[in-house]
């Protein structure tokens, strides 16, 4: 399709979906094709007012580390965080109209953005001396936490196909000094200082590789866990605070632990993909140690120590039609996930997706994710679930994650 | 886009003592009011209307009138 024939597109879908906001058929657009900076864009990059790319635990689709926006905000407060594309795979382009930071797509321009404003702890060091966006992040109100970069999957080779984790990590070491395992003391000193900014933040957020290793498998991830929560949890006041860990699915006596021993208020285990034979194939580590259907039972079991509307699984939307497995029809891919999709919800665990960027240090960086009618579909289809069976999803709405469009149309729930 | 305000509205918003509503309109047209105690312009000439609950009437109207152009 020419670039023309993209705008065109877009306006398309548009006119089809008039009950979802042009803005939110924009951001899964430029997430779906990815955004090229041109030299003017970044120009007005300012690391001291703007979030710039900073811990990398995912790749690029253009496969470098460079200094980019960590997101762009459109008008009504929603996120697009993107990944950097070159400019021969035809994504947008963010350039500058009258000095604005502006989306442009086949030479016009579609929308005025935003970069989102620089944490004010982004530059301050550590007492060790490290800069404290090394070790934590920040989306628009929350502070996001690696304390394990890597994934034991991958040791013998079964690390998910869409996933470039390791590879990441390899080159962040080299290329950034970022900690594969960074002090607990350490963050609880960065979250503090975080804390400092009024309003800014309302929630804390873990999330790491999966780690095999303990007496029962994860034991030891949880351990790395409970320590982070346990140094955080001196900086509140309650014993819960609002919090989001994304971890493997735990069973029910780790989460117990979990839940019990620490702050966290909400757990995501994310499933990647809506199909068991397709979940063998894109995430074999996760089908070796713990297989489909228990990862399932594990998430339902989750409802009842943290509660509905404070559980949700992740999918990596579009792996599901890649060849030469995956389902041969958008159609088919549509209903049967979202049929999963709602056994679930039915049991109080919510899904959400991430729009699949192809990155080039994956097994299946080398296909296209899927069409931008089909994105929309699945996030009318996967919030329309949570209206039926009234599931809350504010944990991981556009203001703490901003990664979901169809938690972003979940911004109209009344509950 | 930034508003261009009468210097007097510009004035009254900085006056303590002035009483401010945010008035909106639901899918149907149907108004609804309420007090906004913290409504001020910020330096960039953009109302800001502080609220505290995401799921307040007057939250999701602003942001359906926001999203469909109404």
């Amino acid at each position: 399709m020419s670039q023309r024939g993209e705008v065109e597109h877009l306006n398309d879908i548009v006119a089809k979906y008039p009950e979802v906001p042009r803005l939110i058929i924009l951001k899964t657009d430029v997430q779906r094709r990815g955004v090229f900076y041109t030299d003017a864009s970044l120009s007005v990059l300012d690391e001291k007012k703007h979030s710039i790319t900073g811990t990398h635990i995912f790749g690029t689709r253009d496969g470098k580390i460079a200094p980019r926006p960590e997101s762009l905000l459109l008008r009504d407060g929603t996120s697009i965080i993107t990944t950097p594309t070159a400019i021969e795979d035809n994504p947008y382009v963010l350039d500058l109209l009258d000095g604005q930071p502006f989306l442009f797509d086949g030479g016009e321009p579609i929308e005025e953005v935003d970069y989102w404003p620089a944490p004010a702890f982004y530059g301050k060091l550590t007492h060790s001396g490290i800069p404290m966006q090394k070790i934590v992040s920040a989306r628009p109100q929350r502070l996001v936490i690696n304390p394990h970069r890597y994934c034991t999957f991958w040791k013998n080779g079964n690390g998910c196909t869409f996933c470039d984790i390791v590879a990441q990590i390899k080159k962040g070491k080299k290329d950034l000094q970022v900690q594969a395992r960074p002090k607990a003391e350490e963050i609880a000193e960065i979250v503090a200082e975080a804390l400092k900014e009024p309003g800014r933040y309302s929630a804390v957020f873990l999330t790491s590789g999966s780690v095999i290793n303990g007496t029962e498998p994860f034991d030891e991830e949880i351990d790395i866990y409970i320590e982070v929560f346990h140094k955080l949890g001196k900086l509140f006041r309650t014993k819960k605070f609002p919090s989001q860990l994304i971890g493997t699915a735990y069973s029910e006596a780790q989460l117990e632990r979990l839940y019990g021993e620490t702050g966290l208020m909400s757990y995501t285990a994310d499933i990647e993909v809506l199909n068991e034979d397709l979940f063998n194939i894109h995430c074999p580590g996760k089908a070796e140690w713990i297989g489909y259907k228990e990862w399932k039972r594990r998430l339902v079991n989750a409802v009842d120590i943290f509660g509905r509307g404070f559980v949700n699984t992740g999918l990596v939307a579009g792996i599901e039609l890649t060849s030469p497995h995956g389902f041969k029809t958008e159609d088919e891919a549509l209903k049967r996930t979202l049929e999963e999709a709602e056994d679930l919800a039915i049991q109080g665990v919510s899904t959400v997706y991430i729009v699949w960027s192809p990155r080039p240090d994956t097994v299946i960086g080398n296909q296209k994710n899927a069409s931008l009618d089909y994105y929309i579909r699945l996030a009318k289809g996967l919030h329309e679930l949570r209206v039926t069976y009234k599931l809350p999803i504010m944990f991981d709405d556009y203001r703490h994650c901003g990664n979901h469009p169809d938690t972003d149309l979940s911004r109209l729930l009344p509950f | 886009m930034p508003l261009t305000l009468q210097p007097i509205i510009r004035q009254l918003l900085d006056d303590t003592g002035t009483s401010r509503i945010v008035a909106t309109t639901n899918e149907d047209g149907a108004p609804y009011a309420v007090t906004s105690p913290f409504l001020h312009l910020n330096h960039d000439g953009f109302f800001v209307h502080l609220e505290l609950l995401e799921t307040s009437v007057t939250n999701r109207n602003l942001l359906k009138n926001l999203w469909f152009d109404r």
